[in-house]
């Protein structure tokens, strides 16, 4: 389970287009979702939870998440982004599991920071490239 | 109240309806008085700029489906952001699941008078 789950990640390059692995319809279990978004959590240092792709995101709040995050630079190969549209299943479970009702969901080093608002927030006060650099998930310079 | 639904709903895409409290309006209003004590409280029904989306495509709620509310409340004091927007979540924890897009700012009176 968690390795097809692992060959979905959409691993994305923030800057360029690139490849869009698409979910496959996989059903879980209640207990087997909560395992797999516990690996998906620790796939990448970063990880957004989001509707649509980092390419083409179906949601205004999914969008300025990533646009967010291609600002303060994060290097694509330590960020995933997984589409919950794919997948009904990761869209219920995610919420539960971060005991948080809306869709983006960020995680950093597999702590969930926030959604959208905060993410915006934090990108304003320069929390959120603080947050990114301990983390050292920013591209070098 | 059927009337004015109405009237939100043959309204145009490109300007905001005139404006109408709906049901899921006035509960978020009503619990979050009651809860939360605000100082003061803002709710800004934006369903009208986004019901032509993709996202919004074959949704039955498309008159009450965004909102953006502004909470000034003693209540946020000494807690984080992540904490604030939970308390409001867990208050609204029935209308959020029929609400498209949600956007909160929480403030307490003083980071508010900054």
């Amino acid at each position: 389970m968690f390795s097809s789950l692992r060959s979905n990640i959409i691993r994305s390059s923030l800057r360029t287009n690139t490849i869009n692995t698409r979910f496959n319809a996989i059903r879980f279990i209640s207990a087997e979702t909560r395992a797999a978004i516990d690996e998906a959590v620790k796939s990448a240092p970063v990880v957004l939870f989001m509707k649509g792709t980092p390419d083409a995101p179906a949601c205004g709040f999914s969008r300025a998440t990533i646009q967010l995050l291609g600002q303060q630079g994060v290097d694509p190969s330590k960020f995933a982004a997984y589409n919950v549209l794919e997948d009904p299943e990761l869209r219920q479970g995610v919420k539960e599991y971060s005991e948080w009702p809306t869709i983006p969901q960020l995680y950093v080093n597999g702590e969930f920071v926030g959604g959208c608002d905060i993410i915006t927030n934090m990108s304003h006060s320069g929390e959120l490239a603080e947050l990114l650099d301990d983390a050292n998930a920013l591209v070098e310079e | 109240m059927r009337i004015s639904l109405r009237a939100m709903q043959s309204c145009g895409l490109k300007t905001p309806p005139p404006y109408n409290c709906g049901p899921i309006e006035s509960k978020i209003r009503e619990r979050l008085n009651s809860k939360l004590n605000p100082n003061k409280l803002e709710i800004r029904n934006d369903s009208w700029k986004h019901a032509h989306h993709s996202g919004m495509k074959g949704a039955s709620n498309t008159v009450e489906s965004h909102f953006h509310v502004t909470i000034i409340s003693k209540e946020f004091e000494n807690m984080k952001s992540l904490a604030r927007h939970r308390l409001v979540f867990g208050i609204l924890k029935e209308e959020i699941p029929d609400i498209h897009g949600f956007q909160i700012v929480c403030k307490t009176p003083e980071e508010e008078s900054k």
